[in-house]
């Protein structure tokens, strides 16, 4: 698969990443307990790989979207009962879903690529 | 943008190194690496949806194919058009990607790209007062691989379609109360900075956070019922066929180590010895179990040239599929990772007529195995063939990615 990733936005999803930002933290730390992401330091996480998730099937896009779909509900899972997460205005379940399963679905997308759309769609108290 | 070259396999070696090295001197001198392409996709049903999919990949194909060579250059010009905040988002979910394509048995390289498009409809959950209810959502699709030589096509292969999916997890206690503060957790191992997963998962509090989110969140159990209509083409639309039908995609993970279900995980026992053998303790994991997708067809081969030659019969007939895959890591070395990955698919008709069976026309399976290596390298072993694929291929091949 080919860069979809327009520099600008990446550049701009790089210098976004913070540990500040719920949406960015629970992120990686939620796909650490999924055993989906094996980067234990937030910093250097921000650069990881979709393709080097557990759920990406270098040879098999069908597999890969359906562990795409099925980790994208995990998260949303995790987000709402263990942080109180609440969808943004705007957004349904299935939106929010998609939305994390297109960037889960193209290896070349960095994990702060995913924060972006992750911050976008879930809002989270304090 | 990626390539992919192999650097031993049977039919290429020396040249295709050449052809690889070639390929990054082009690649690194073209322009920026983007994103999405506004090309219409159709939003009319199924048979028009992948006629004007077509249309689209030929009206593409004519327009650039003259004018440029490398994948970079395309897809900075389209990425930027994707920016467009003038674009409908449905537009833009349209994903488009330029590719360099090697086919297999020749060291030719060519142009061409994939298109990715999904889209929801409508999505609605079945229960307004359930926390987490059954959702019900109707998409269209249209994916593919073109090359514009179709010949160098690796995956010659679109689908495009409508569908209607049902779909669920469970496995979270949505009533229990967490005893653990997972942001304050989060933060402190932010702030601990961790060389390697071992650390992490030694430290006390990941540890105390861990086993209170396994309370909740033992394990998860997806399903996703779908039932759709699709064209299934090769790109020159040569040969088509319709299918329609239903399948079930399941998955089913085990966050909880202590638990049966990741203990007697035998899929991942192999590569749990190879990891204990690595240094690790014996420690199979619930992530790696198998999830598989099956289903049951209505195939309508009303252009599938190859086959009405065998059997004149153009009566649509039913074709059973399975698909089963799974991930495991093998080994750390380093802290850098080696990971196995394995797909098996097969697609059966059933009750076919003996020209059929007797042409081999009535079973389809294929099985690729990758072994992904550090440094992005890569062994790769597949055999079999696809729906529409007349002979089985089979190779071995040892690769490595260029990222740019």
């Amino acid at each position: 698969m080919a860069d979809n990733s327009n520099s600008s936005d990446r550049d701009k999803a790089q210098a976004a990443w913070s540990g500040n930002n719920k949406a960015h933290l629970m992120t990686w730390f939620y796909l650490l307990k999924f055993s989906e992401l094996r980067e234990p330091d937030f910093d250097r996480a921000r650069d990881v790989k979709m393709s080097n998730l557990t759920l990406f099937h270098p040879e098999d896009a069908k597999a890969t979207e359906r562990e795409a779909k099925a980790t994208a509900d995990a998260l949303d899972t995790a987000f709402r009962s263990r942080v109180k997460g609440v969808l943004a205005p705007g957004f349904t379940q299935e939106q929010a879903r998609q939305n994390i399963v297109n960037v889960f679905k193209d290896g070349e997308k960095l994990l702060c690529e995913l924060g972006i759309v992750v911050d976008a769609a879930y809002d989270f108290p304090g | 943008m990626k390539f992919r070259r192999q650097l031993i396999d049977s039919g290429a070696g020396f040249s295709t190194v050449l052809l690889g090295i070639m390929a990054f001197i082009v690649a690194t001198a073209g322009a920026q690496q983007t994103n999405q392409v506004p090309t219409a996709p159709a939003s009319a049903p199924m048979v028009s949806l992948a006629d004007a999919s077509g249309a689209a990949t030929r009206l593409i194909e004519s327009n650039i194919k003259s004018n440029v060579t490398s994948p970079d250059v395309l897809n900075g010009i389209f990425g930027r058009l994707a920016q467009s905040n003038s674009l409908p988002d449905w537009v833009k979910a349209l994903n488009i990607q330029f590719k360099a394509f090697t086919s297999s048995n020749s060291t030719e390289t060519g142009l061409g790209f994939s298109y990715d498009f999904t889209k929801s409809l409508q999505s609605v959950p079945l229960s307004k007062t359930n926390i987490n209810p059954v959702m019900i959502s109707l998409d269209v699709f249209a994916k593919g691989n073109v090359a514009f030589e179709e010949r160098l096509n690796p995956n010659d292969f679109l689908e495009s379609g409508a569908s209607l999916h049902l779909w669920h997890s469970t496995g979270a206690k949505y009533d229990y109360v967490p005893q653990v503060d997972d942001f304050a957790v989060a933060e402190y191992l932010r702030d601990k900075h961790y060389q390697t997963m071992s650390e992490l998962e030694a430290d006390p509090k990941w540890i105390a956070f861990a086993k209170d989110f396994d309370r909740q969140y033992p394990h998860q159990f997806f399903w996703d019922f779908n039932f759709h209509g699709k064209l299934e083409s090769n790109q020159s639309f040569s040969r088509k066929q319709g299918v329609y039908g239903g399948s079930v995609d399941l998955a089913f993970r085990s966050w909880d180590p202590d638990s049966p279900w990741t203990r007697l995980n035998l899929f991942d026992w192999p590569f749990a010895l190879t990891r204990m053998l690595g240094g690790e303790g014996w420690s199979p994991n619930g992530r790696f179990i198998p999830s598989l997708t099956a289903g049951v067809d209505l195939v309508d081969p009303y252009d599938d040239k190859d086959r009405l030659a065998i059997d004149s019969d153009s009566s649509p007939y039913p074709r059973f599929n399975f698909e089963v895959s799974l991930k495991s890591r093998v080994l750390t070395i380093d802290n850098k990772d080696i990971w196995i990955s394995a797909t098996y698919k097969i697609f059966q008709e059933i009750g076919p007529s003996s020209a059929i069976r007797m042409a081999n026309f009535d079973t389809q399976q294929f099985i690729a195995v990758e072994l992904s290596l550090p440094w992005n390298f890569a062994i790769t072993y597949s055999n079999g063939k696809l729906p529409l694929d007349r002979k089985s291929d089979s190779s071995i091949a040892l690769g490595y990615k260029l990222n740019f």
